[in-house]
């Protein structure tokens, strides 16, 4: 095993990664950007270098600067995250270069699955169902002629894509014709690429994934699966698993389907195949190959016993898999509910300042995986997400309302959240049936804004007790004690 | 004690009074018996008539952040006095450097000096409001620009007394 890694990533993936070395003695090296010189990953880890100025450009997706620390730090190894580059082909070739291991699959893995038309080519020469699509010469007469054979309404996707950008639906010739121009240089701006593809446009399907582990000898398992169909504009909200919607029998050929996909690209480390499900249907269509950690990884975690990050650092250091695909038995739900600094009222805008106070909800089952606390900053230029709360529990129904009450003891003071949009996701009786498709935020959610009822009386009391009570404690004790156990600190008996 | 607040475009009021139990809190017409359990550190656990809550709260200087029952409240000012400044966020990063009272009352004592410096946790003022003392600390490290108080001065809820430099 590794005596220490450099972690080239921020916020709570960071802190998650830093936590996982720490149960193995792994020392951590953190990166930070001058914006996150106090942040909560700076503080997991056991030493930090500084890589630049706060725009993630000029730090964070520095290759010549992330290299540069691990090379100082003395790291074995680079832990890339997710986001940031941990997706980039030459990334992971620089740091092999340097004579470092990457924590990841192979460049070449990295480059086939992150081109989208290529990896539909290669998926369908492998036996593993693709969406009907299109993804050969890309001139706007050969789109054209393939989304008038796939029939409309189409997907239009960048090959070079993800996360939404340079993607719509198109539902006609003339609005092809009117998208593809604009896509075409979206791409190209935001991958530095500008080819596209079409896809068959699914409308209220699901979107179900699954995690898969390789080692280096090409052993490939499948740890099931996550239902990630509660996403707004393509990012992800709420996950679970298992699936609502899959039986034993899809379950099992859509993780044959997964470990396919894999081994097509002689994939290595942990990774993650998407679907789409048409749910009437319900046949399965491969969407991409995440190859990195998943944002959601921790409910497969909690389900299957196994720590995922500490399998990504034993595969990555040699280690072989001692367990086939029969021995995965995953036991119970989990959820898990992304905390934004967002303001669901505000059209989703992002929310920055400092946090005054962060109260995270503790239990059985209950896990929080956060990159934020009390007196940190969110800023703007880094993702929003705050914090993950994922929930275990032995049913659906009781990993519901176990994150109902985890949430209704989640406080996040000072930026304005999405907690109370999470918790109308959960109350939500299509989600509640299981039935929620990747449409059901627009169509459920389009206005949604947090119910204004009348004041309570409980309410309006806390805050004048807030006051009061703030003020209290100097009276009695003089303003020095910090023992919250003080006698002094009760805030009744109050002296003349 | 009546303290007032503003919740959007709402204003709420509430007259507190001290009892035997805790106080007689007035809101909206009725009259509420409440008992605080646990006060510090931002939480607050209180009975009302016998009813539990627990609210975790925290100030950024011009707003009142309130966590109570899985919602979040935020108040600003309940008095006119602060409409006429905008809306509260204007105020926002203004608080590191000046000194507002929490709540009113009467300035007891002053224990700092114009054009002095200030260390950050050192007592600027004592607030005399319902037959407590509250000791107003200067928030940040500085020199005390200006005094806008004196003692026995009457003041009102987010009064600024003093600012730093």
């Amino acid at each position: 095993m590794f005596d220490k890694i450099l972690i080239a990533n921020r916020g709570e993936i960071a802190v998650r990664i830093a936590r996982a070395c720490r149960e193995m003695g792994v020392r951590t090296v953190a990166v930070f950007s001058e914006a996150d010189r106090r942040a909560m990953h700076v503080r997991a880890a056991d030493e930090a270098i500084a890589i630049g100025p706060a725009p993630a450009a000029e730090s964070y997706l520095s290759i010549e600067r992330v290299l540069d620390a691990a090379r100082r730090s003395g790291a074995q190894a680079v832990h890339p995250g997710y986001g940031f580059m941990s997706e980039n082909p030459e990334f992971a070739a620089a740091v092999r270069d340097a004579g470092l291991v990457f924590i990841g699959p192979s460049s070449d893995a990295i480059r086939i699955m992150g081109n989208k038309a290529q990896a539909r080519t290669l998926m369908a020469a492998r036996g593993v169902p693709i969406v009907p699509g299109y993804q050969d010469a890309d001139d706007d007469v050969s789109l054209a002629r393939a989304a008038a054979r796939i029939g409309y309404p189409v997907l239009v996707k960048a090959a070079a894509g993800g996360g939404g950008k340079a993607m719509q639906v198109v539902r006609s010739a003339a609005e092809l014709e009117e998208f593809a121009p604009s896509a075409r240089r979206q791409a190209q701006n935001a991958f530095g690429d500008d080819q596209l593809y079409l896809e068959k446009f699914v409308p209220d399907a699901r979107h179900i994934e699954f995690q898969v582990l390789a080692d280096g000898d090409g052993h490939t398992i499948h740890l099931f699966e996550r239902e990630c169909s509660i996403q707004r504009r393509h990012q992800k909200i709420v996950e679970e698993t298992p699936s609502p919607l899959l039986d034993a029998g899809l379950r099992a050929e859509m993780g044959r389907a997964a470990v396919q996909a894999a081994e097509a690209v002689g994939y290595v480390n942990a990774g993650t195949v998407e679907f789409i499900v048409d749910p009437r249907s319900r046949a399965y269509y491969f969407l991409e190959m995440n190859t990195r950690l998943q944002v959601e990884h921790p409910i497969t975690e909690v389900t299957t016993g196994l720590d995922l990050v500490q399998w990504q650092l034993r595969i990555a250091a040699g280690e072989r898999l001692p367990f086939d695909q029969e021995a995965i038995v995953p036991r119970g739900h989990a959820i898990e509910c992304r905390i934004y600094a967002e303001d669901p009222a505000n059209e989703f805008l992002p929310s920055t300042g400092r946090l005054l106070r962060v109260v995270e909800p503790q239990g059985p089952g209950i896990r929080v995986d956060s990159g934020y606390g009390t007196g940190d900053e969110v800023t703007v230029y880094y993702d929003p997400m705050l914090a993950k709360l994922i929930v275990y529990a032995d049913s659906r129904a009781a990993a519901i309302r176990k994150a109902q009450a985890a949430l209704g003891r989640y406080a996040v003071l000072g930026v304005t959240t999405n907690l109370e949009f999470l918790q109308a996701v959960l109350a939500h009786p299509e989600f509640q049936a299981g039935r929620a498709t990747t449409a059901f935020v627009p169509t459920h959610f389009a206005d949604w804004h947090p119910s204004r009822e009348a004041v309570l009386p409980e309410v309006v009391i806390g805050a004048a007790l807030a006051q009061i009570t703030a003020a209290a404690p100097a009276v009695a004790d003089g303003g020095t004690s910090v023992d919250p156990y003080s006698p002094w600190r009760r805030a009744d008996g109050f002296r003349l | 004690m009546r303290l007032s607040f503003a919740l959007g475009d709402e204003k709420c009021a509430v007259q507190v009074d001290k009892s035997a139990a805790g106080y007689r809190v007035q809101f909206q017409g009725h009259d509420y018996g409440v008992e605080v359990m646990y006060a510090g550190d931002g939480n607050v656990a209180y009975m009302i008539d016998g009813v539990v809550h627990e609210a975790q709260w925290a100030s950024d200087g011009s707003r009142l952040w309130l966590f109570l029952n899985g919602k979040t409240y935020v108040f600003g000012p309940g008095d006119d006095r602060h409409k006429s400044n905008g809306p509260t966020t204007d105020r926002l990063g203004g608080g590191e450097k000046e000194i507002r009272t929490p709540m009113p009352g009467h300035i007891r004592s002053i224990q700092c000096v114009q054009g002095e410096p200030v260390v950050k946790g050192q007592i600027c003022f004592v607030l005399e409001a319902m037959k407590m003392e509250i000791r107003i600390h200067a928030p940040t490290v500085g020199r005390l620009d200006k005094l806008l108080t004196s003692a026995g001065a009457s003041v009102e809820r987010d009064q600024l007394l003093a600012t730093i430099e």
